[in-house]
């Protein structure tokens, strides 16, 4: 368990961090979310006291965090940054296992275990263990940084804007891998992001954070449905799905009503979505109308307002 | 081309001698910086502020001019590899410590925080991730150092540390492309040749084993073979006997060495012919690092006691060089009989067309003829300034041409009169004809052993044997022995014996 009681930061003048206070469970997997400048990073360095709060304190099961010897704390949990880090003079097998080494284990269980961990990440060991970072795709280097946070099988795992720099599809990768591993592992991850979407996806709990504030804290559910602010409101108002209206549809795929049997009713895009394919097409049924259209031209149009969103 | 090889050959021993110096003495320096400068990097990486400050330092140091460092080291170190090694050290730091210290504070602050946020001990970031990361900068550092050593390390020949440099510093003095050329060819070499192996070291971690392992074994063969010389080679009383740069002292101490044996061959006796410019070796004997070394009277007069006026006559300027000497507890021998002071030559033609034997007979001429001056002597009053009043010279025209190239001048008949000193091997190979300095306006200049008067005390038998010489050697035997050395290529060792046994100063049946 992870407490932040009554943290403050201040730069001078400017306040970072004010009056904080959140609690994360073992085991869960909690994502802060807010803006750039948000004061979300200066949270999660706090922990492995890369950065020292300037007001409160922190706690791990009870004991601040400042009692702890500073190796200890920082071999006993995981930490993977928004570019890979990886360290470009050590092979993956290495890198995989830098902590491994500190702690003096032997040569030939960091290399059980670099194996094992690869193939956690959905990598095979025997081509990549022995491959330096540069001949490693972004996110094949982003999978095995993972698998470095995993090495000591730690209780917690720091990590912030992790997936940030990835394109979306391999982002979307990412979130299914962590969410499997975390599946797999139970571990506490705590993950910063500026991505409502990603928060969405990924956390069992949310904690949105604006201008050192923490405005609310919970479960995916409750933040979209009983936002607190109207920050949270607007910020969480694009990760809504927006499949736009059935009117728009049809006159942006210009479709024409049809002479068509038995078709089922329809009343929202979503609706749409859900249909049975059949021959590579869909049939509706919208306002005694029926109409008929390809699932390519769907794909198209749901992809078109997708891009609407930014 | 086929001069240089035969040369290279016959002198293959010397050379190999000279090669190894001069690796040893870069190797030295290059080890000790390296040993300095990255560990201090290591150190300052972390301190930006002191970073910077030393950075400035070793950029210091950088910029004084090498010869005026060894000039400087001379009185606090000595001479030989002492001053030497100090030196390149001092200039291998450099290098050295700014590629370290760039490597190590240009590494991208990412990795620096990953490695931190993971816990990793400092000891363990710098050997495992820092350092790696650094290295290619700096063996890069290492190799500029390296190529800046092995040429540096050819002006340790100017403080009696050897090397290559003795070549391309007597080819100078004697105006040899030859041993220039191997001089400096060869430090070339040495530079590409031991760069290109530092860059395939750099290349991989196996390299750099294999680089590390081969530098170990070489350091503990030399330290073994030190070691071993240190303790179990007996040591032996020696006497160590100089020459400056150039055949003639060279020729001058082989006779000392051969004197001194046949009395005793039990007195061990070593040779260090080129060892240096005329301050170094009187620096060098005051400091007991070297026993004895010929030295002219002029030139003990002009440089040591700073006398403004020096006598004309010959004994008389010997006379009053011993008495300075003696204020400075040396001894000085009885001079040899020959003199080499400055001197005018002509070539042979002009020499008959206006029959000239003596200076004064080129007074009335002078003004049709063309001269190619040493720019020290055409400048000096006891060059050509008072010279040009005592004879009441009036030379068409005067050229300053520097020593090498004098000489070249008149062999091209490009000029009729030079400058030289009376024993110059070049006054025979073109058959010039010196000019009788009639009216003794040149300052005299007889060669003599300096010791120092303890040493004189000590070895009442080297004095002795010594003295054989005083009152011997001719200008023109001088000339000749020189001119076999230098243009002939024969040893000096060989050439001096030879006029021994001639002149029956030893007997045939020793060795």
């Amino acid at each position: 368990m992870i407490e932040y009681r009554n943290v403050g930061m201040k730069f001078g003048t400017r306040v970072i961090l004010e009056n904080l206070s959140l609690t994360i469970k073992d085991h869960e997997l909690f994502v802060l979310v807010g803006p750039s400048g948000s004061g979300k990073t200066t949270l999660i360095r706090m922990i492995n006291r890369l950065t020292i709060p300037t007001s409160g304190q922190i706690y791990i099961d009870g004991q601040s965090v400042n009692e702890v010897d500073l190796p200890t704390l920082r071999l006993s949990m995981g930490y993977v940054l928004q570019t890979s880090s990886l360290f470009p003079n050590l092979t993956v097998g290495e890198n995989i296992t830098i902590q491994l080494e500190q702690k003096k284990v032997s040569l030939l269980e960091r290399r059980q275990r670099a194996t094992e961990l690869l193939g956690a990440v959905g990598l095979t060991a025997s081509d990549f263990i022995d491959r330096y970072p540069a001949e490693l795709s972004g996110g094949q280097q982003q999978r095995v940084a993972i698998a470095r946070a995993l090495a000591t099988k730690p209780q917690l795992i720091l990590m912030d804007e992790s997936f940030s720099a990835l394109d979306p599809v391999l982002r979307s990768q990412m979130q299914a891998l962590l969410l499997k591993l975390h599946d797999q592992y139970q571990m506490t991850i705590l993950f910063v992001t500026h991505d409502m979407k990603e928060a969405m996806r990924l956390g069992d709990r949310i904690g949105v954070i604006n201008e050192g504030h923490l405005l609310q804290v919970g479960t995916p559910t409750e933040i979209i449905n009983y936002p607190t602010t109207p920050f949270v409101t607007n910020f969480f108002a694009s990760a809504k799905p927006n499949l736009g209206t059935l009117p728009d549809l049809i006159t942006t795929l210009k479709l024409k009503p049809q002479a068509l049997k038995i078709v089922p009713q329809v009343q929202t895009v979503a609706d749409v979505t859900k249909l049975p394919i059949k021959e590579g097409k869909l049939s509706f049924n919208f306002e005694d109308q029926s109409y008929q259209l390809e699932v390519s031209e769907l794909l198209h149009y749901l992809g078109k307002q997708e891009q609407h969103d930014g | 081309m086929d001069k240089l090889l035969q040369m290279i050959i016959n002198q293959h021993h010397q050379l190999l001698v000279a090669l190894g110096q001069h690796l040893a003495l870069s190797f030295m320096a290059l080890l000790i910086a390296a040993l300095i400068a990255i560990p201090l990097a290591m150190i300052f990486k972390d301190h930006r502020r002191l970073g910077e400050i030393a950075l400035q330092v070793a950029g210091v140091f950088q910029t004084i001019p090498s010869l005026a460092l060894l000039g400087l080291l001379i009185p606090l170190v000595g001479i030989g590899n002492p001053p030497a090694l100090i030196a390149l050290v001092a200039y291998a730091i450099m290098p050295i410590y700014q590629n370290t210290y760039t490597g190590l504070t240009t590494i991208d602050p990412n990795l620096e925080e990953a490695a931190i946020a993971m816990g990793l001990s400092r000891w363990m970031r710098l050997r495992r991730l820092e350092l790696p990361m650094a290295l290619p900068l700096i063996f890069s550092g290492i190799r500029i150092a390296l190529v800046m050593t092995i040429g540096t390390a050819t002006l340790a020949a100017l403080i009696g540390a050897g090397g290559l440099g003795t070549y391309i510093v007597l080819g100078i003095e004697q105006n040899n492309n030859q041993e220039l050329l191997i001089g400096a060819v060869f430090s070339a070499i040495l530079a590409l040749v031991f760069s290109v192996l530092l860059k395939v070291m750099g290349k991989s971690k196996r390299n750099l084993k294999i680089g590390f392992g081969l530098i170990l074994l070489a350091c503990i063969g030399w330290g073994g073979q030190k070691t071993y010389q240190h303790f179990f080679a007996q040591p032996q009383a020696e006497i160590v006997i100089a020459g400056k740069m150039g055949s003639e002292p060279e020729i001058l101490i082989n006779m000392y060495k051969e004197l001194i044996q046949a009395k005793d061959p039990s007195i061990k006796i070593v040779l260090k012919p080129n060892f240096g410019g005329t301050t170094f070796l009187y620096q060098a004997l005051k400091r007991n690092q070297i026993d004895i070394y010929p030295e002219f009277t002029g030139t003990v007069l002009k440089a040591f006691a700073k006398a403004k006026t020096t006598p004309q006559n010959p004994q008389a300027a010997y006379r009053k060089a011993a008495t300075y000497l003696k204020t400075q507890q040396l001894t000085y021998l009885k001079p040899m009989a020959y003199q080499n002071g400055y001197d005018l030559a002509v070539t042979p033609e002009v020499a008959n067309q206006y029959s000239l034997k003596t200076i004064s007979d080129l007074a009335s001429v002078s003004d049709q003829l063309t001269a190619a001056f040493d720019p020290d002597f055409s400048h000096q009053k006891d060059g050509y300034l008072g010279l040009k009043s005592a004879y009441h010279l009036q030379i068409g025209s005067v050229r300053s041409l520097e020593p090498s190239l004098r000489y070249q001048a008149i062999a091209q008949k490009r000029v009729q009169i030079v400058d030289g000193y009376t024993t110059d091997p070049e006054i025979r190979q073109f058959h010039l004809v010196v000019l009788k300095d009639d009216q003794h306006f040149f300052p005299p200049y007889q060669g003599a052993p300096l010791m120092k008067t303890s040493f004189a005390k000590q070895h009442p038998t080297v004095v002795k044997q010594l003295n054989k010489l005083s009152g011997r050697i001719t200008m023109a035997e001088m000339q000749t022995m020189n001119y076999r050395v230098t243009v002939k290529h024969e040893k000096a060792k060989t050439v001096a014996r030879q006029y021994l046994l001639k002149h029956h100063l030893i007997s045939a049946k020793q060795k």
